[in-house]
């Protein structure tokens, strides 16, 4: 009934989810100006219920399976996420100083943004590189 | 230089799915069909369980394309 497959599925909507909500929160945070565009403890709230989600779900796939879920083949998706990750988080200190500097954005505002896009980027490189593999 | 693979001829050739080789040689099917595809290049150990599992060489599995 369960197998790795249910552990790497789980991994991929959870942080396929929790992504997406970082994505808009820092979207929305930037179009409206506003460093709460909506609930702030949504993205974090989504992470942390990732890791307990992904915790219950290892525990009843077994540690084979969570082996199996987490080979180099994970290891080769999740490390070149972090790699294209951190340079993109790099990039937006450069990018948000300019938007500041022109007025576009706010310093709230931009520390919002600046939070939720560094997680979404790992986030939905890891699902983008997952799912391309599934292919 | 990249990687010419034959793993999925040689898995079909031993009756085994994706999932059944993935089960064997103790990775996911989505890392079977990645070496398949030729997206992910194997480490040397799961290239030497994939050949033993499926009673071949490694240089029956993998060849270096040298052309490039």
């Amino acid at each position: 009934m369960f197998s790795a497959e249910t552990f790497s599925n789980t991994r991929l909507v959870m942080f396929g989810l929790t992504g997406l909500a970082c994505l808009t929160y820092a979207i929305s945070a930037m179009i409206l100006s506003d460093p709460r565009p909506f609930a702030w403890w949504i993205p974090g709230g989504l992470g942390v219920m990732s890791g307990v989600v992904l915790w219950i779900t290892g525990t009843l796939v077994g540690d084979e399976n969570c082996d199996r879920a987490m080979d180099e083949g994970y290891d080769a998706d999740s490390g070149r996420a972090q790699q294209i990750a951190f340079w993109v988080a790099i990039a937006l200190y450069p990018l948000f100083s300019v938007l500041m500097i022109v007025d576009l954005v706010t310093l709230p505002v931009a520390f919002a943004a600046m939070g939720t896009l560094t997680g979404a980027t790992f986030l939905l490189l890891f699902v983008w590189f997952d799912l391309r593999g599934r292919v | 230089m990249s990687l010419i693979t034959h793993l999925a001829e040689r898995r079909k050739t031993a009756g085994m799915t994706q999932a059944q080789l993935a089960e064997a040689v103790g990775v996911s099917r989505k890392t079977i069909n990645t070496v398949e595809n030729r997206v992910f290049v194997p480490s040397t150990v799961l290239a030497l369980k994939l050949a033993e599992v499926l009673g071949v060489s490694v240089h029956d599995l993998f060849e270096l394309d040298d052309e490039d």
